[in-house]
């Protein structure tokens, strides 16, 4: 199944846990910002574990 | 005839006239610097003037030629630095609150070669802060304004390196590519940019922003000119990048993946169609034009993004914490949204770019000479389109070549109906250089897109 938006995004206590995890205080004004932009690189890295990776080149004779 | 203005004098056309006493070095210097105080301040190219180091190198270029002494090609010719560049004793502030007051104190790789070479260093030319995105407005400096419509962004994180070379201020500029930050600017500005093989450069003196996906390369005039700025920097680990050019493309192969760019609906059809038209131009000289697909776009991102977020992550993580406010909205949204990466999202990545290295090697670059392909997919936006707020990044094909590390060169091919550069790439094997400064070098001459700079 191709991973989208709505089934990666973080719920606010995931969020919330990693950010203490991370012992990252966001300024308030732009976490939303960077909520969006976490959202974005899960869903990419999601995609990046479910692409099946081809079998390697075999080398020239 | 009429003589050339001095800054639309090539830097070999300029060589000539300093070796045979026709200028002096102190002339074209002073020249750039009155063209700087004319101009800069709607385009705001540069970050920081050195005129006292400027002077002081041109008094010393002259110095040698009167002596017999030669550097070579760079001796006595006006250059300027990306922002992110170290250079001994001048502030160098990555675009940042965070070094505002910076002074290293010893020169880049980049810019001792260049000092080696008898350049003549006019400043430190705007950057996105710390490379990572924009336009901004509340940075040390405001953003590089593009020389042709001064409403419309220059691209980035080399802004003003684009804007110098487009504004005549100087022949050649050096600026960075992690994900697209030399050619995209190169692009939006009409002028060439050329992205090295990875590796081909030395990084050493160059702040960090994805360390495994970095690049330092020129932008330039016209496509000799990044060749001979390139060899400068690289030293001499691989044949010139000059060496193929005045070489015609009969017997060539290239490949044009259309679709890499066609299937995105952020394609102006203008830029769909000056793209057709530059391959036709290439299959006119002699070069044989094959359609293929590549891998898809998004596949390319994804992976290039989780590296240089989580990387650009670690580079950042301590300040990020310490020093929040310091830092730009934009790059700082940016950079904190790495934190969310895992080392097993950074692995996969790594297998994927792997991958994606491999296939390009054995599929594409086993049977064709180079990739002829698209750059930003639209003319450059206006800077009202941005809203300061949130991080947005143009549509683009450049971050594929940061994750295979293939040598990309951006060239104009053409403007837009607005009026505004629009421009593709050429990709070649690695360490392969000389071969698209080949072809871009015929696609200039065939074209007379020099004529573009403004």
């Amino acid at each position: 199944m191709t991973p989208d938006e709505q089934t990666v995004a973080f719920t606010d206590v995931a969020f919330d846990a990693l950010l203490v995890a991370a012992r990252l205080s966001i300024p308030e004004d732009m976490r939303a910002q960077v909520r969006t932009g976490a959202n974005q690189l899960r869903l990419m890295a999601a995609r990046l574990h479910a692409y099946e990776l081809p079998a390697e080149p075999a080398a020239p004779e | 005839m009429i003589a050339k203005p001095l800054h639309q004098l090539s830097i070999v056309e300029a060589g000539q006239q300093l070796r045979s006493g026709a200028i002096t070095s102190r002339q074209l210097t002073d020249a750039a610097l009155q063209r700087i105080a004319a101009l800069d301040p709607q385009i705001r190219a540069f970050a920081t003037l050195t005129v006292d180091r400027a002077l002081a190198d041109a008094s010393q270029a002259d110095d040698n030629f009167s002596r017999g002494i030669d550097l070579g090609p760079m001796q006595g010719i006006p250059y300027a630095l990306k922002d992110l560049i170290d250079t001994a004793g001048i502030r160098t502030t990555a675009g940042s609150r965070l070094m505002f007051d910076h002074v290293p104190t010893e020169d880049a790789v980049v810019a001792r070669r260049l000092r080696e070479a008898g350049g003549v260093l006019l400043g430190k030319l705007a950057t996105y802060e710390f490379a990572v995105v924009g336009p901004s407005f509340d940075l040390p400096y405001p953003p590089a304004r593009n020389p042709w419509n001064t409403d419309h962004i220059t691209g980035g994180s080399s802004s003003g390196s684009a804007a110098a070379v487009a504004g005549g201020f100087v022949r050649t500029a050096i600026g960075t590519d992690t994900g697209g930050s030399i050619r995209s600017p190169a692009c939006y500005c009409g002028v060439v940019g050329l992205k090295p093989t990875f590796g081909r450069v030395s990084l050493a003196g160059v702040y960090p922003l994805s360390p495994s996906l970095d690049h330092a390369g020129p932008l330039s005039a016209t496509v000799e000119e990044a060749a001979l700025t390139l060899d400068i920097i690289a030293g001499d680990v691989a044949p010139s990048a000059r060496s193929r050019i005045g070489e015609d493309l009969r017997g060539l192969t290239i490949a044009y993946p259309r679709s890499f760019h066609i299937t995105d609906p952020g394609a102006a059809p203008e830029v769909v169609t000056a793209l057709d038209d530059a391959v036709s131009q290439l299959s006119l000289l002699g070069a044989r034009i094959e359609e293929i697909d590549l891998p898809s776009y998004q596949l390319f991102e994804d992976c290039g993004a989780v590296i240089l977020q989580a990387e650009a992550y670690a580079v950042h993580e301590h300040n990020l914490r310490a020093r929040a406010r310091d830092y730009g909205r934009l790059a700082y949204q940016s950079l904190a949204a790495g934190f969310v990466l895992s080392n097993a999202d950074v692995a996969r990545a790594r297998e994927v770019q792997r991958a994606l290295t491999l296939r390009l090697n054995h599929d594409v670059f086993s049977r064709f000479d180079a990739i002829v392909c698209a750059n930003v997919l639209a003319p450059a936006p206006r800077f009202d389109s941005f809203d300061g707020k949130t991080p947005r990044w143009t549509a683009m094909r450049t971050l594929p070549f940061n994750v295979t590390g293939h040598p990309a060169l951006a060239l104009p091919i053409g403007l837009s109906k607005s009026g505004l550069p629009l421009g593709m790439q050429i990709v070649g094997k690695a360490f392969d250089e000389a071969r698209v400064c080949q072809i871009g070098a015929a696609h200039e001459m065939a074209t007379d897109t020099v004529q573009l700079m403004v």
